[in-house]
């Protein structure tokens, strides 16, 4: 310990010594010093003295409540969000777990959420009659004096176009009149192939002349 | 024209068919019958002038959007000229007097809606509408933040803020 032994002293390190924090070589050494200095040896009774009386002091009984109601942050407006579901879920077991331990943030939790309940509660309200037909909707029937009586010559011309409208329809249906598909009719298509006269020779099954086989009368 | 089909649905068929809901949300944010009258009609006149942007997704959600955009601009019309809020304080605490015959028998036998509606009506503006959009039009927050172009914090935020001054209104009412 030539370190040591230069400074005559350990000092501080009586203290490290007494708690057990230098190497076995140092603690070795210290002791030594310590044996041969009465000077160090009453430094370490004085510090070993003030030490058993640190440690040697009693624990002592928390105030009630008071490990309860001292929570690092107090959640706050987090409880709105968590009843309305608008928290994330990696915070939700904080926040329970706050709401656990701290008798205040419980308390502002049932308050809020009766509010919550009792809003939600409200029922819905019919709306008075006439609200829903708001008065510039009305189909206003004190507007139609401010009308001119139809001319008898508008009333013509109105006649009129009613009718040539009438006609122009009675003419659309008869021309654009697409009744539905007569089954009875063979389509021209069908027709043809079935009752062709260019079948080249008798029927391949009863071996009779088509029907519509032109019959020549030259030899 | 339907809502599955990208286009602005008319009036009528708002009217037909989600008149309940969008007066419900509008009485749920002005408290007065009149007032959500006159909200409902703006919002169908809107609709009937074609000036609302629809996109296809939920109506109820694009209807609420809109009839909030119509009772924000009230409200920023009534902020701009602070004198109109004069003859309405005095008697907002007896707001909730439903004149029509439907939102009263909506309410007499749930005297709990009565008190919760009152308690909505003293909420300030941006606590009442977050939360009525949340809790009665349904919303979900990212809609609500984007409706209000506001952060989605800050939708979480008066969201709770505003259910816990309404629990403290209604404080000493058994839960």
């Amino acid at each position: 310990m030539s370190a040591m032994s230069g400074m005559a002293h350990p000092g501080d390190l009586l203290s490290a010594w007494l708690d057990g924090e230098l190497t076995p070589g140092e603690a070795r050494e210290v002791a030594a010093h310590v044996d041969g200095c009465s000077a160090c040896g009453a430094e370490r009774d004085q510090v070993e003295a003030s030490r058993l009386a640190v440690r040697g002091l009693p624990s002592m009984e928390a105030p009630a409540g008071i490990l309860r109601a001292t929570p690092a942050v107090h959640v706050g407006d987090l409880i709105s969000a968590c009843l309305d579901g608008e928290l994330a879920l990696d915070l939700r077991p904080g926040i329970d777990a706050h709401l656990a331990a701290c008798p205040a943030c419980a308390a502002e939790h049932d308050e809020v959420a009766w509010a919550r309940t009792a809003l939600r509660a409200l029922p819905l309200i019919d709306p008075p009659r006439d609200v829903m037909r708001p008065a510039w909707a009305w189909p206003a029937p004190a507007a139609r004096p401010t009308h001119a009586p139809l001319r008898p010559r508008t009333r013509q011309l109105l006649a009129a176009t009613a009718a040539v409208a009438a006609a122009g329809v009675g003419v659309l249906g008869l021309v654009g009149r697409e009744g539905p598909a007569d089954s009875s009719r063979p389509a021209v298509a069908s027709f043809v192939s079935q009752h062709s006269t260019s079948s080249p020779g008798p029927d391949a099954v009863s071996g009779l002349a088509p029907a519509a086989m032109p019959i020549s009368f030259t030899r | 024209m339907s809502d599955d089909g990208g286009s602005v649905p008319t009036w009528e068929e708002v009217a037909r068919t989600h008149g309940r809901f969008l007066y419900t949300v509008a009485y749920r944010l002005t408290g007065k019958d009149d007032d959500a009258r006159d909200l409902v009609q703006e919002v169908l006149l809107r609709l009937h002038r074609g000036l609302a942007t629809y996109r296809p997704g939920s109506l109820e959600g694009w209807l609420s959007r809109i009839t909030t955009n119509v009772f924000l601009d009230g409200v920023r019309r009534r902020q701009r000229r602070p004198t109109d809020l004069l003859p309405e304080e005095p008697d907002r605490a007896d707001r909730v007097l439903p004149a029509t015959k439907a939102a009263e028998e909506a309410y007499s036998d749930a005297t709990l809606s009565a008190d919760v509606q009152r308690a909505l009506d003293a909420l300030p503006d941006e606590f009442r509408v977050a939360v009525v959009l949340c809790d009665v039009a349904g919303l979900p927050y990212q809609e609500i933040a984007t409706s209000l172009g506001v952060p989605v914090g800050t939708v979480r935020s008066r969201i709770h803020r505003g259910r816990a001054l309404l629990r403290e209104t209604l404080a000493g009412r058994e839960s």
